[in-house]
């Protein structure tokens, strides 16, 4: 597996993590272990992500700009092409 | 608002085309129990919903639902690539191919377009809630109906995935009528609706 599949997997399951934490904590508010668990991932997620837009382009409009329009420049996820 | 991220939430790489199974996992996006009616009914469902908690459950719940659509939508169209006229004709596509081409249309597997009347907004807390917790095991029936007519690992995992996403949905909303059922009035949970009857609640 190369490096961009190996951090887009990366990114994938923290924030899969995240995603159930937070459905889970709107629920319980008060959860100290869950919301230790959603803190955990969660920057493991803002790392992961931030390494993956620094080599292979933006995951959000927020991260695109810069000397080129690289937002429209892949594969879009859904294409068999893309490496989702 | 919303923003687009510019990933799938669980990978859809199907390696051989199957349009057969396009014509009956179309249900999932555009069919009475589908992940377009699933989006819309919690979106719509947040605005007379009084608890800010169980709200918050009907956003993030709706929000996944949207990238529910969107698997689907890849699903349904890598296994409806590169066809050939006779492929069309010898899997049954051809009733669909001749009105949408390869495109993706929110349909039901027997062809009925999308309907708003497959969701309820009934602006009633308890009514709302029940109508949730019913709509998830409705779509999990339906990705083991799928389940049980597809074969190729390509296309059941994704549907693997989609299916325990209503499994964890229904006990988050499982949540929401609890905390609401804790904010009403527990002699009565019928005698009022807090979405209408009460300005404030707590």
């Amino acid at each position: 597996m190369n490096d961009k599949k190996y951090l887009m997997k990366q990114i994938r399951a923290y924030s899969f993590a995240v995603y159930e934490a937070a459905l889970y904590l709107d629920g319980h508010p008060d959860d100290s272990r869950a919301m230790e668990y959603f803190e955990k991932w969660n920057g493991k997620l803002a790392e992961a992500t931030d390494k993956y837009e620094k080599r292979y382009g933006p995951l959000t409009i927020y991260g695109a700009g810069g000397r080129d329009w690289r937002w429209t420049a892949d594969p879009w996820p859904w294409e068999y092409d893309s490496m989702s | 608002m919303w923003i687009y991220e510019r990933k799938l939430q669980y990978p859809v790489k199907i390696k051989k085309p199957d349009p057969k199974y396009a014509k009956i996992i179309i249900s999932q996006l555009g069919g009475p129990d589908g992940e377009t009616g699933a989006a819309n009914r919690y979106l719509n469902q947040r605005y007379s919903m009084p608890y800010k908690e169980v709200a918050g459950i009907l956003t993030d719940v709706g929000t996944e639902e949207l990238a529910h659509m969107e698997m689907i939508g890849a699903i349904l169209s890598q296994l409806t690539r590169d066809l050939s006229p006779e492929e069309i004709k010898k899997s049954g596509f051809d009733a669909y191919f001749v009105d949408h081409t390869a495109g993706v249309y929110p349909a039901s597997a027997a062809g009925v377009p999308f309907d708003a009347k497959y969701i309820g907004v009934k602006g009633d807390v308890i009514a709302d809630l029940n109508e949730d917790l019913a709509a998830e095991q409705k779509a999990r029936v339906t990705y083991d109906n799928l389940l049980r007519l597809i074969d190729d690992p390509d296309v059941c995992a994704p549907l693997k995935f989609l299916r325990e996403r209503e499994l964890v949905h229904y006990q988050r909303f499982g949540d929401g009528l609890r905390i609401a059922q804790d904010n009403m009035d527990f002699r009565n949970f019928y005698g009022y609706n807090p979405a209408f009857d009460r300005k404030k609640p707590r």
